[in-house]
């Protein structure tokens, strides 16, 4: 017991630090499924397009700025697509997404030109951002903490203005957005753009933290996201800006040091995914069980 | 001014589902004109609103507002002079979000939407102005969830909204049916008000015939997506249902009983 437990103290910075990444991945996921209505599976693949994108670049040589702006960029576009298959040919939002991340894979490959590429032997954006110190796991924290809030900020701030008050209007009713003179496509399109850059964000800071890419990174995260989104809503509600957009980021770090207690206990890394999908499944499908509605998943066709 | 010309709507056209909604029919509003439009289920009332918000798009003919042709423009577009109420209440508001930031919504109808804060304090007073109009109590409540409404609440929030811009053309359609009388009846008297109030061209489509003799300047109804009949001035003024029955044989049991 003691051991199980010093097993996991150890690793709590360690989790700390990485939950921190993935909680851009839960807002990219969150954005899309509570704010805008639309349940985009694009993040299996533009969270290892990021990762892929930002690799090849910084082994083309060039710096760490530009390499995850333009890995930012291109996971904007991949979002943008999935949005697009829906809107202009009508395809369901699920299977837009699958489409999209599905045809993602075999882009990543092609961008690192194979499935893994390490990063040791380049400059990455921790060592650049964090100027004449070396990279222990504080200041990484110290630098993560203050990327996760300075965008929570952001995001808090953009739904409260005239643009993102539109936007949340379109997922809360297109009839009602496009009475008010909203353009609901072009909402949808740059929506969804957003939350896949927070997603390919994600994937490259994730890549130069841990001097690595591999094309299967992204294998379970929107299950993985999902979970810290319904985590954080469990802990913080929904009903007001500040909570749903706070949600993904708590929900975040308390589902990975969850997942690190899980191991340290002694789950098995591959049972990892079917844990988190039952926990998923129940968070979901319980309020069904007792007679109500799927109020979680209430989502456009 | 609102002028709707040949409109023509067929839906499901050349196949067995196929279904006249609109049938060449034109229709002109002057400024300031307050229009009830009766008709029996599935004369094209809907239709004919739908047309003029741009929810769907006639197969030939043409709408035209202040001058401005409308006639392809989506929905969206035509929000800066048209506004509407739907009949459903869930229809016209974003029930996540609360009362002022719907009301910040409409208000903007029309105008380009910035990355500045969608509320302040001069908004706020403003909002709460226009809600007392409605002796609801809704400005005191402009921080609620608008989902927690009720029916009628949330169709004279719909109401406002619509109005809060002075639009060029007002619809409402069957907007009142779907509340219970009393209610339907406070939201009726509240949009008397504010469209004499603002002298608004508006078009009301009621199944009420009284509500269609007592308001408005002009009455007209429709059959079979044509306009069956037209009038105004002292003609409508001196109606009542009776002679409107009789003259024109309703025989529509919902219009009847209504
Ligand atoms: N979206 C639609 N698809 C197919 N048919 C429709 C649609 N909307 C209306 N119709 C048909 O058009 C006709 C006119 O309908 P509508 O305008 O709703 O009538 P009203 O509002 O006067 O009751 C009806 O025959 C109706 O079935
Ligand atoms: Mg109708």
């Amino acid at each position: 017991m003691m051991e199980v437990f010093n097993n996991f103290y150890n690793l709590v910075p360690v989790t700390f630090a990485q939950s921190l990444i993935y909680a851009l991945v839960a807002a990219g996921i969150m954005i899309p499924f509570r704010i805008l209505n639309f349940p985009d599976l694009t993040s299996e693949g533009s969270f290892p397009l990021g990762g892929s994108l930002c690799a090849a670049l910084l082994m083309a040589g060039f710096n760490p700025y530009s390499a995850t702006l333009l890995a930012v960029c291109g996971a904007f576009v991949a979002g943008c697509c999935t949005a697009l298959i829906h809107l202009k040919l009508k395809i369901n939002t699920l299977l837009a997404g699958i489409l999209v991340m599905t045809m993602l894979f075999s882009v990543n490959l092609r961008v690192m030109g194979k499935s893994n590429v390490a990063l040791f032997s380049v400059d990455n954006l921790l060592e650049k951002v964090w100027v004449g110190s070396s990279t222990d796991l504080a200041s990484m924290i110290i630098m993560f903490v203050i990327m996760v809030v300075v965008i929570g900020l952001i995001l808090f701030w953009f739904f409260k203005t005239e643009i993102g008050m539109s936007m949340r209007a379109v997922g809360a009713n297109l009839k009602m957005a496009s009475a008010q003179g909203i353009n609901t496509w072009a909402y949808t399109i740059v929506g969804l753009g957003i939350a896949n850059a927070l997603n390919g964000l994600a994937g490259a800071v994730l890549v130069q933290q841990q001097g690595y890419a591999d094309v299967n990174m992204g294998l379970g995260i929107l299950i993985d996201g999902l979970a810290a989104v319904i985590i954080g809503e469990t802990l913080l509600g929904r009903h007001e800006v500040w909570r749903q957009v706070a949600a993904p980021f708590l929900g975040s770090v308390v589902y990975y040091q969850l997942i690190s207690l899980g191991l340290a206990a002694g789950l098995e890394p591959s049972d990892i995914k079917l844990a988190t999908g039952i926990f998923v499944l129940i968070t979901l499908g319980l309020p069904v069980l007792r007679g109500g509605t799927a109020e979680t998943l209430k989502l456009r066709e | 001014m609102l002028e709707v010309s040949d409109a023509v709507k067929i839906f499901h056209r050349g196949t067995v589902n196929e279904r006249p909604a609109l049938n060449g029919l034109s229709l002109k509003l002057e400024s300031g004109d307050f229009t009830a439009v009766i008709g029996s289920n599935g004369a094209g009332k809907s239709t004919l609103l739908n047309a003029i918000a741009g929810d769907i798009s006639i197969d030939s003919g043409s709408v035209v507002v202040d001058g401005n042709d409308l006639t392809s423009a989506p929905t969206h577009r035509r929000a800066k002079w048209v506004a509407r109420v739907f009949q459903d209440p869930l229809g016209g508001t974003a029930g996540t979000m609360t009362i002022e930031e719907n009301l910040a919504l409409a208000a903007l109808r029309g105008q380009s939407h910035s990355l500045s804060l969608g509320l302040n304090a001069q908004r706020r007073d403003y909002y709460r102005e226009l809600l007392a109009t409605l002796g609801l109590g809704l400005e005191e409540r402009l921080t609620s969830k608008v989902e927690l409404l009720s029916g009628g609440q949330r169709q004279s929030l719909a109401l406002i909204m619509a109005i809060i811009t002075e639009p060029a053309v007002l619809l409402l359609d069957e907007h009142c049916a779907a509340l219970d009388p009393k209610t339907a009846g406070i939201v009726m008297d509240s949009t008397i008000k504010a469209v004499e109030a603002a002298g608004l061209t508006t078009v009301m489509v009621t199944h009420n015939m009284q509500h269609a003799i007592d308001y408005g300047n002009r009455l007209i109804m429709l059959e079979a997506g044509q306009l069956k009949l037209s009038m105004d001035g002292d003609e409508k003024a001196s109606l009542d249902v009776e002679s409107l029955v009789e003259r024109f044989h309703i025989t529509d049991d919902k219009i009847l009983l209504s």
